[in-house]
């Protein structure tokens, strides 16, 4: 069986390396890549080099302290990471797997259990994940052997609920094909959109609700226990074992039957699409023309809306910002800074965005290069579709500083200039090759970290009014070195 | 008019397309005809702008292609071999968003487009995804974008893949009246009857190099046979090879 997933994972990476101009137009660095991309053990390793890095630097800071509860808290917000990698890689990639048709050749082959290839491949891409949290649980296992174990058991659980919800919202959201477009079908792409929003709210929604209901009612938490019932809240529980070992058996006991379900319904999702169709009516086509650019955005967004399941990347700012948007309805205010902060989180965690919106063309990269567009134009619309759901979010959030405080209307244009910013460095990273041919990069965890620290520099370098001058002119000068290197940007593109 | 020198492809140590030369007036169909895995694909796509060619010359109605291809996209009309498009998008929004890339004029594509939609018969599935039409609708959406912006050159490749005889006698009648109006276009197929009605002239491809050329009649001459199947055959040395499969075939069952 492996020997299948094997061949699948291959194809994979090698369509991706495919798509990848920076690469597949030097033959050298193609050959060489290939080796490493369609061979497991190379780029499981090579990946989880970025991921172990870090890994590392938090275990050193574990390693030198017996406060337990430092550990768990320490060990929490860690687990988190394998938790959403697995949720992200399983709902964006099983996307793109699809869409690439990998899976075409086996449907006329008889396999019942096709989903479970599925699963294998898009597990092995989350392996690496494992890498940041490894060097922790190593340090805690010297101290505290069996805690470790519990801990790394509890990774384990993470990882499976996360895929099993991937699984879920892909099934769910990610291979209904509607039959055609409609204004009810739009409306339920948003409140698909809405269901993932609440979704990624649930696990700090049940937290938030537990520390409530322990602060109220004495009663009420001694029902749930002192500890978290949600992941990653749950891996406190490692120091005490018993309790543990049950929780982690209800989580095997609760996602191991819905695993099992997700997958059926992801393979019969795959071999027989859900059609909702409409009474059809002859139509006159009526013209409705933009320009390049604008027209290569609407697509996008268009795909990306319908496809539900690619909006997942868009919503990490989401999961990193709602405990703290949480606590900011709880406290009942939200000073300008921490607007201001929450606004450059937005921005830098536009990025992940870049993932989807490369990944919209896919096999039809050869249509829109038949067309008579440029490498400058097609970055461009990218950029701009990469930017657009962070500033819907940004707007969000201004609205609930200004609620809080009117001054907050000074934070306007950042709602705009820090998805631009981060969004043209990202593309100006990308498509900076030789020779003017369209392609598809390759986007993976390396280049993520990359920008993520090119994009803080950047970030660092438009705060830096706000840590040298006064109120309100620090946000002025802010916003015209926001607006210069939009600029030098946008002329790199 | 369409004029190839000594073009070369290469993918890695793959030779795709190996030196082909050849010309295609204005005003003429030239039948590129090759079996699978000839470089029938990769010319076409070279000719479209699509790929890049190793080396050689390749001018499209002067321009070069490998210098200036969005030039060269500007006015040719390509349809691949599989319709490959947005499945998420319907045949109205392809058709809008293609429109605004070639900047087509609002009441010329909504001409255009409604013409076409009615000579191909897919007016009820304007409003639907692309995903869920059937491979010969496809088709057609395919070749609508194609023929949108009123290219001066058309390269089609395999173009009759998938249509129903009503729609691929449509695409015959627009193919003749496209020649009449001073278009060249480069048309393969695999329906080699097809190929000897539509086409002027034709250039059968093999191995990457172009073996034969000329109008039919001078290729059955050339290759003393009667019928332009027979003349492929021979020149693809299938002939005999088919002649071999089939005894083989016979004495296994």
């Amino acid at each position: 069986m492996f020997e299948v997933v094997k061949i699948l994972y291959r194809e994979l990476h090698y369509q991706i390396l495919k798509r990848n101009p920076q690469i597949a137009n030097d033959e050298k660095k193609f050959r060489k890549h290939l080796k490493n991309a369609v061979n497991i053990k190379r780029n499981v390793a090579i990946q989880s080099i970025a991921f172990i890095f870090f890994g590392i630097m938090m275990a050193i800071g574990l390693s030198f302290s017996d406060d337990k509860i430092y550990i768990v808290a320490m060990l929490s917000s860690l687990a988190l990471i394998p938790f959403i990698f697995s949720l992200y890689v399983t709902t964006v990639q099983s996307s793109y797997v699809v869409s690439l048709g990998l899976f075409e050749p086996m449907k006329a082959l008889p396999i019942r259990i096709g989903a479970l290839y599925l699963s294998e491949l898009l597990i092995i891409d989350q392996i690496p994940a494992l890498a940041i949290i490894l060097p922790s649980v190593a340090v805690i296992s010297m101290k505290y052997p069996l805690n470790g174990i519990l801990a790394l058991l509890w990774v384990f659980v993470g990882m499976l609920a996360g895929h099993t919800l991937g699984l879920i919202i892909y099934s769910t959201f990610g291979l209904r094909i509607s039959y055609r477009k409609s204004r009810s079908g739009s409306l339920k792409n948003f409140l698909k959109i809405l269901t993932i929003f609440a979704f990624m709210g649930l696990f700090y929604g049940v937290s938030y609700m537990q520390e409530y209901i322990q602060q109220h009612s004495e009663k009420v938490a001694a029902v749930i226990g002192r500890y978290s019932i949600a992941y990653p809240f749950t891996i406190s529980s490692i120091f005490d074992p018993k309790k543990s070992v049950v929780m982690l058996l209800l989580y095997v006991a609760v996602f191991v039957p819905l695993y099992q379900l997700a997958l059926k319904r992801v393979w019969s999702g795959i071999l027989e699409p859900k059609l909702e169709s409409e009474k059809v009516k002859t139509s006159k086509f009526r013209a409705s023309l933009g320009g390049k650019v604008f027209a290569l955005t609407l697509k996008d967004l268009r795909i990306i809306f319908r496809k539900t399941a690619m909006i997942t990347g868009f919503l990490m700012p989401i999961y990193v910002l709602l405990p703290q948007i949480f606590m900011t309805i709880q406290s009942g205010s939200l000073s300008l800074m921490r607007a201001t902060y929450f606004l450059f989180i937005l921005g830098v965690f536009t990025i992940p965005g870049a993932d989807a919106v490369l990944k919209v063309e896919g096999k039809v990269l050869d249509f829109l290069k038949s067309l008579p567009l440029t490498k400058r134009e097609y970055a461009l619309s990218k950029a701009l579709s990469m930017s657009v759901i962070p500033m819907l979010l940004s707007g969000l959030i201004l609205v609930l500083a200004i609620y809080y405080d009117s001054k907050a209307l000074v934070l306007f244009p950042y709602i705009l200039l820090l998805p631009l910013n981060a969004s043209f460095l990202t593309m100006a990273y990308f498509f900076r090759y030789e020779g003017s041919e369209l392609g598809i990069p390759e986007f993976n965890i390396g280049h993520m970290i990359v920008l993520m620290i090119l994009v803080g520099v950047l970030f660092g370098i438009i705060t830096l009014p706000l840590f040298l001058l006064t109120y309100p002119l620090e946000y002025f000068i802010s916003f015209g070195i926001g607006l210069v290197s939009l600029g030098i940007l946008y002329r790199l593109l | 008019m369409i004029e190839v020198e000594n073009l070369t492809k290469k993918f890695g140590d793959k030779v795709a397309v190996d030196g082909i030369s050849f010309r295609v007036h204005n005003g003429e169909i030239y039948g590129l005809l090759g079996p699978n895995g000839s470089g029938k694909s990769t010319t076409m796509k070279i000719l479209a702008g699509i790929l890049k060619p190793t080396s050689g010359k390749v001018l499209v109605e002067g321009i070069n292609v490998a210098k200036n291809p969005i030039e060269v996209k500007k006015i040719v009309g390509y349809v691949p071999e599989t319709p490959i498009l947005y499945e998420s998008l319907t045949p109205s929004e392809l058709f809008n968003f293609v429109g605004s890339m070639r900047g087509i004029p609002k009441d010329k594509l909504e001409e255009r487009v409604n013409y076409f939609v009615r000579a191909f018969g897919i007016e009820e599935y304007l409003e639907q995804f692309i995903g869920t039409l059937s491979f010969g609708t496809q088709q057609k959406v395919s070749l609508i974008t194609a023929l949108l912006h009123d290219p001066k050159v058309l390269i089609l490749d395999e173009a009759m893949n998938g249509l129903d005889p009503k729609s691929a006698r449509i695409l015959r009648e627009l193919l003749l009246e496209f020649k009449n109006e001073g278009k060249s276009i480069v048309f393969s197929t695999h329906i080699l009857s097809l190929a000897e009605v539509i086409c002027d002239r034709i250039g059968v491809i093999y191995q990457g190099k172009i073996i034969a050329e000329g109008t039919i009649e001078e290729l059955k001459e050339k290759a003393h046979e009667e019928s332009l199947e027979d003349v492929f055959l021979k020149l693809t040395e299938s002939k005999d090879e088919i002649a071999h499969i089939v005894q083989a075939l016979k004495e296994s069952l």
